[in-house]
């Protein structure tokens, strides 16, 4: 009895145009003598052409990303020198360290979502993790 | 969408983020629209999309990747809107929908999210068996075992609307 679960793959990469000339022939010469995988390919056919309707675009809503707002890094480092100057604290030492600890080194666009927890580790793939980065280096 | 661009992006130019972002947004909105099937998650999702897009970009590491890595992000972020609701997202067929059209829709939101995500990856966004592979970090087997029976119980799903709607034909 032939692997029909083999030849469903294959007539995924046939319907798709993704399948091999070597695969592809094999697939025909199974289909020539499978009625089962030929009727499989003849809904998958019309399956397509149904789904093709679902590629129409709608109109997405007003650019949501429109507005850039930098958090107030500087106001807070501002507000911190002042509560410094008041307490009359050494300000050679310790005010310029404090508010170089407090520059941001990129900037935040701020695209009003209520929530902006971010799971990168679903991404890790994508990025050079520090490690990497280290092994590089040496 | 230029390879340029994206490379400007990835240094953190502003003016190219802004530009690539802007041209994604339509691409995502449209793609978690369909997949969840109401415009205000799908506005939240290309929110939250584009502005990890924004955040992270400087960190790609294949430029050539950029369409895989925003859809792994724009997949994550439907299935946690996906989670929070617990399925019980009310469908919203596009009001300007032809027949056809909304019981295709229809046909789509009754299939499971595994079956709904990859139809769409494929069939509205075009990605190669191997890049969905990529998206939903499976094996290319799957998705292609994954895509058979999801076209077929679209297939399915659309003929049973079908003829509840207009009744067995003759």
């Amino acid at each position: 009895m032939a692997d029909h679960s083999k030849y469903k793959e294959m007539l995924v990469e046939f319907v798709y145009g993704e399948i091999s000339r070597e695969r592809e022939e094999e697939l025909l010469r199974h289909i020539s003598t499978c009625s089962e995988c030929r009727e499989d390919l003849r809904q998958l056919l019309q399956a397509r052409d149904l789904a093709s309707v679902l590629r129409k675009k709608y109109p997405s809503p007003p650019v949501l990303v429109e507005e850039r707002v930098a958090f107030p890094w500087a106001a807070l480092a501002f507000l911190l020198f002042l509560l410094l100057l008041f307490f009359n604290l050494p300000r050679n030492e310790v005010n310029k360290e404090k508010i170089q600890a407090y520059q941001p080194s990129w900037e935040v666009l701020e695209l009003k979502s209520p929530d902006f927890s971010l799971v990168l580790d679903d991404f890790k793939d994508y990025f050079v993790t520090e490690d990497e980065k280290n092994k590089t280096r040496r | 969408m230029s390879k340029e661009m994206i490379i400007r992006a990835r240094k953190g130019e502003r003016k190219a983020v802004e530009a690539l972002l802007r041209e994604w947004q339509p691409r995502i909105y449209n793609f978690a629209l369909k997949h969840l099937g109401n415009p205000d998650d799908a506005s939240d999702v290309t929110q939250q999309v584009l502005f990890t897009v924004s955040r992270k970009i400087s960190g790609l590491r294949e430029v050539g990747a950029f369409s895989v890595w925003v859809f792994s992000i724009t997949m994550n972020e439907i299935r946690k809107v996906w989670e929070e609701r617990r399925r019980e997202i009310p469908l919203q067929v596009p009001s300007s929908a032809g027949e056809r059209e909304g019981l295709a829709f229809a046909a789509l939101h009754l299939l499971p999210p595994h079956q709904r995500e990859i139809i769409l990856l494929k069939e509205v966004e075009g990605f190669s068996i191997k890049e969905i592979a990529r998206i939903l970090s499976i094996p290319e087997g799957t998705v292609k075992s994954r895509l058979f029976y999801a076209l077929k119980a679209l297939r399915e799903q659309y003929l049973k609307l079908k003829e509840e709607a207009y009744g067995r034909p003759q």
